[in-house]
């Protein structure tokens, strides 16, 4: 038994302290999901890697004397070395210099690809889903029809088609690309469009812009930044596969798929280096996008953390 | 009357990375063999943690019984291992959540949900396993049982899966069955179909019976005692008639006035709680009801008020009931 | 059931006659023709072979010859290879990247699952960490490296497999998991992500406390819901595996589908592009419905069979 004072049993005079009882202050969800985004290390680190390699590729060729071109005969085959830092290829070319180009050209495609991809795709499917009904219909028959085909296969043969260089490769994939983002939009906008929140501005009397910019895009933000930071890796591997297969960028240009398909004979020479740089920065810029991507959808999609 | 649940000093803590919460404090109560008890408090007061830990069912990472004891049949429960563990669930003790629309396997017919724990328990074969499923679905009314075995619980409207939710928990002839808010998810008409098959199964069956609910009107339908619980505390506990007819402690009055009733002026307002539950990460100092409470002392913040006996049955931890506490103005009876 | 069989096939139908026009048109877009290079051979024989080929009608009758083709399966003569048909090109290349596809299909399958459920039920445990460390690794490497690291190691160094090549059940070890690699480690995603969701689920409790243990609650109540997202992506990895034996059929000099279709690329051999095309699709979209249906078998709610209830 504790022993309580007498005087205490007294009516409380300040009477009900509900005050105290305050609210949390809440914070809005970009915020909320960019505190959860910073705190995903491995996130931050694959957010680290792709300014790190836009940084490179920028200035990249730059730092060393050597030009992604300039054969010289003398020096192939080198390994690397204080002077080539990545060695040099067959024909001499520093390689450095050459990683470099083939970073700023496997961003760029793989960045322009998919902005192509969401202009055309949010348009595509922000149509269908507002007008709904036969259009809909018609629309989304057509993108079913190009989702059921074997995406590369189609990018293959437009690039046969279309003249060699770095504007067909981004056409050739962002011709096939924009489905999967079509679809997503309208999915996502058909979901918001029956929601309780759109149906309160529309009963209180919010026109079809409002409806459609203040709250049916910045709600399917999300998804799209999700689906945009996924698909920049699968753009670059589309083009290194291109390359790949002898029908990337022309020469002299170097992409990181035409350095790997030319260095694909070293592993019988011998000059290992011409293969290692190109494989293993592709192999981090797809790394460091896709763990971006987990860690934005883990961020923006609090429900799915665990 | 035989004793068959007898927990002691439960409490249990959930772990996160910013915080504890001490989700169950010092929670002592017991089941008669046969007897129908009920757990009442709003959302968030502990009620369903102190059911599923009665099962071990608390996230195992998680949520943690830091002390106490939950005595079944004279073996305890806290310390058993998972093989002893699964003898108990489902066997000697039955669930029903709240739930129906999610707590059945989409892919699994009703009946086999249901024949399932014949199988694992009893041994049964498919068949005859199956037989007895058909016989409960029946029991629990539902019309065209061999029909309804072979179907998906989507197929079922949500009145009906918790009858196959409660055919589940009923199928091994449980001694306990712990039914947590049975009825908040359904049809109000449909609500008083439910509490009225459980109770006649009850009666049938002669199993006991821990109800969990923030609904006094459910209470009131069929439980034998009342445990009223407030921020993982047990305030006041009595029989039906002791805590509806003489409430003591100031939260279970508040309970009580806030039920609409049907002589009621419609252009009364309806009796609230001013305020909401304390955060039980912080446990507080005093009595933890003492910030809403409207009869509230300067004791109450400072001392965690004592458990007084009203009788041999009926306790209440309040303040309220010291004899010192004369001149602050009684909570007394209320007329129902 | 039948209706449903019956719409799929009509979409299949359309998604076909798509590809074909499409094909027909990029090939009819090309400048110039195979017989462009060979610049000394005289123009009357040039013709000659031109109009063996039918590449001197007009587009329409090409195109409608084409289309004739695929409907019986025919597709005529190659242009490069000498005395064969593209139908003999594809019965000599499609056996071998079949057994290439699913092989590396059945690892994707096998390790993936066996992958995600291991790194669930350890959740938040290293072996979870390291099982997703691989995954994500396994998306990030592209497969043609994969196999460059394959063969440098395996072949190479230690000597267990052959570089390359086909032939024998060695040949097709380091293709098919070089292949599997990348849907391996989608689907290994996949599967644990679906079984921590369905452990969440109020169902999981109502096992529990119904006293399921075991194998009884890994696969009846688990695995059972868990893997139903798996299988709709089945399609999808079909895809990827079909497309992904371009480049891995090109590297490890497998005379399969996949090495005809890049040659005919290159070659300009419109026949055996037309040929391989219509066939790659036709396999994906086979299988696609394949997946639709057995994605109504193991899930009740999809309701295919309309008219029962």
């Amino acid at each position: 038994m504790q022993s309580v004072p007498d005087h205490l049993f007294s009516k409380k005079q300040s009477g009900l302290n509900n005050q105290k009882l305050s609210l949390k202050k809440s914070r809005s969800f970009w915020k909320d999901a960019f505190y959860r985004l910073r705190e995903n290390k491995l996130a931050m680190t694959g957010f680290g890697i792709i300014i790190g390699l836009i940084i490179m590729s920028i200035i990249g060729p730059f730092i060393v004397p050597y030009s992604y071109s300039e054969q010289s005969l003398l020096d192939s085959n080198l390994p690397p070395s204080l002077n080539h830092w990545f060695g040099t290829d067959d024909l001499g070319r520093d390689l450095f210099s050459r990683t470099w180009v083939g970073a700023r050209i496997s961003l760029f495609i793989g960045i322009t690809a998919v902005v192509i991809d969401v202009i055309v795709g949010v348009l595509w499917g922000g149509i269908a889903a507002y007008k709904g009904g036969k259009t809909d219909e018609i629309m989304m028959r057509i993108v079913d029809i190009l989702y059921g085909l074997p995406h590369l296969l189609i990018t293959i043969l437009l690039m046969v088609v279309l003249e060699p260089g770095l504007l067909t490769i981004i056409i050739a994939m962002a011709a096939t690309g924009w489905v999967g983002m079509a679809r997503l939009v309208r999915g996502e906008i058909l979901r918001l469009k029956e929601s309780e929140f759109v149906l309160a501005t529309k009963v209180m009397g919010g026109g079809l812009f409002r409806i459609l910019f203040k709250q049916l895009i910045p709600n399917a933000m999300g998804p799209i930044i999700i689906s945009i930071t996924l698909s920049v890796p699968g753009a670059i591997f589309a083009e290194a596969t291109l390359s790949f297969l002898g029908l990337g960028v022309p020469v002299p240009l170097a992409s990181w798929g035409t350095m790997t398909s030319e260095g694909l004979v070293t592993l019988l020479t011998g000059e290992i280096w011409r293969l290692f740089f190109p494989a293993f920065f592709i192999s981090l810029t797809m790394f460091a996008f896709n763990v971006l991507g987990d860690g934005l959808r883990d961020a923006l999609d609090p429900k799915l953390k665990r | 009357m035989e004793l068959l649940l007898d927990v002691n000093n439960l409490s249990i803590t959930f772990k996160s990375k910013e915080k504890t919460v001490h989700a169950v404090r010092n929670v002592s109560f017991h089941v008669n063999k046969g007897e129908v008890l009920a757990i009442v408090g709003e959302s968030g007061c502990g009620k369903s943690v102190t059911a599923k830990s009665i099962m071990r069912l608390l996230p195992e990472k998680t949520g943690r019984i830091m002390d106490g004891s939950i005595m079944f049949d004279g073996k305890e429960i806290t310390t058993m291992n998972k093989k002893e563990l699964v003898k108990y669930r489902g066997d000697r003790i039955g669930m029903v959540f709240q739930d129906p629309m999610s707590s059945l396997n989409p892919t699994m017919t009703v009946g086999d949900q249901i024949a399932e724990g014949l199988m694992i328990h009893k041994g049964y074969k498919k068949k005859k396993a199956r037989e007895k499923a058909i016989e409960l679905i029946r029991q629990v009314r539902i019309a065209n049982p061999v029909h309804c075995c072979t179907k998906y619980p989507h197929q079922l409207s949500g009145g009906m899966r918790q009858r196959i939710v409660i055919a589940m928990a009923l199928i091994c002839e449980p001694d306990l069955l712990i039914a947590d808010e049975p009825t908040t998810a359904l049809d109000v008409t449909i609500q008083a179909e439910i509490l009225n098959l459980l109770k006649e199964l009850q009666e049938k069956m002669g199993m006991a019976i821990i109800i969990i609910t923030h609904d006094l009107g459910v209470v009131a339908k069929f439980s034998d005692r009342v445990n009223v619980m407030y921020a993982g505390e047990i305030v006041e506990r009595g029989t039906l008639r002791e805590i509806f007819y003489h409430p003591q402690h100031p939260y279970t009055l508040g309970l009580l006035k806030s039920i609409p009733k049907l002589d009621h002026d419609f252009c009364e307002k309806l009796a609230v709680i001013e305020g909401s539950p304390p955060d039980l990460s912080i446990l507080p100092k005093g009595c933890a009801f003492s910030e809403r409470c409207s009869h509230a002392m300067d004791v109450c913040d400072q001392y965690h008020p004592e458990q007084f006996d009203q009788s041999s049955t009926h306790q209440v931890s309040c303040w309220l009931t010291d004899s010192r506490a004369s001149r602050a103005p009684r909570v007394y009876s209320i007329t129902h | 059931m039948l209706q449903f069989m019956f719409r799929r096939l009509i979409g299949a139908v359309i998604t076909l006659f798509f590809i074909i026009t499409l094909t027909f048109v990029l090939m009819s877009a090309i400048p110039g023709d195979p017989f462009t290079s060979d610049a000394r051979v005289p123009e009357q024989v040039l013709d000659n072979l031109r109009d063996h080929y039918g590449l001197n009608d007009p587009i329409m009758v090409q195109y409608f010859k084409y289309l004739k083709g695929a409907l019986f399966l025919d597709f005529g003569p190659s242009i490069k290879w000498d005395n064969q048909t593209v139908n003999e090109l594809i019965a000599t290349g499609f056996p071998v990247s079949a057994i290439l596809g699913i092989q590396a299909l059945a690892i994707a399958i096998f390790f993936g699952i066996l992958l995600g459920i291991i790194a669930a039920f350890n959740h938040n445990k290293s072996f979870d960490y390291m099982a997703m460390i691989i995954a994500i690794l396994g998306l990030s490497v592209p497969s043609f490296i994969f196999a460059t690291i394959l063969i440098n190691f395996f072949a190479i160094k230690l000597q267990w497999f052959p570089v390359a090549t086909w032939g024998t059940w060695q040949h097709s070890i380091l293709p098919s998991i070089a292949l599997a690699v990348a849907p391996m480690a989608y689907i290994a995603r996949l599967t644990r992500s679906s079984i921590l969701e369905v452990l969440s689920m109020d169902y999981i409790q109502t096992a529990l406390a119904k006293g399921v243990t075991g194998y009884r609650f890994i696969i009846v109540h688990v695995l059972r819901n868990a893997l139903i997202p798996v299988v709709t992506i089945l399609g999808p990895i079909t895809a990827t595996i079909l497309t992904g034996s371009f480049v891995i059929e090109q590297i490890f000099g497998i005379p399969g589908l996949g090495k005809y279709f890049v040659e005919g690329i290159s070659d300009r051999d419109y026949p055996l592009i037309l040929g391989t095309s219509f066939f790659y699709s036709a396999i994906l979209v086979f299988f696609v419905i394949l997946v639709d249906i057995a994605y109504g078998v193991i899930d009740p709610r999809i309701k295919l069979i309309k008219g029962r209830d």
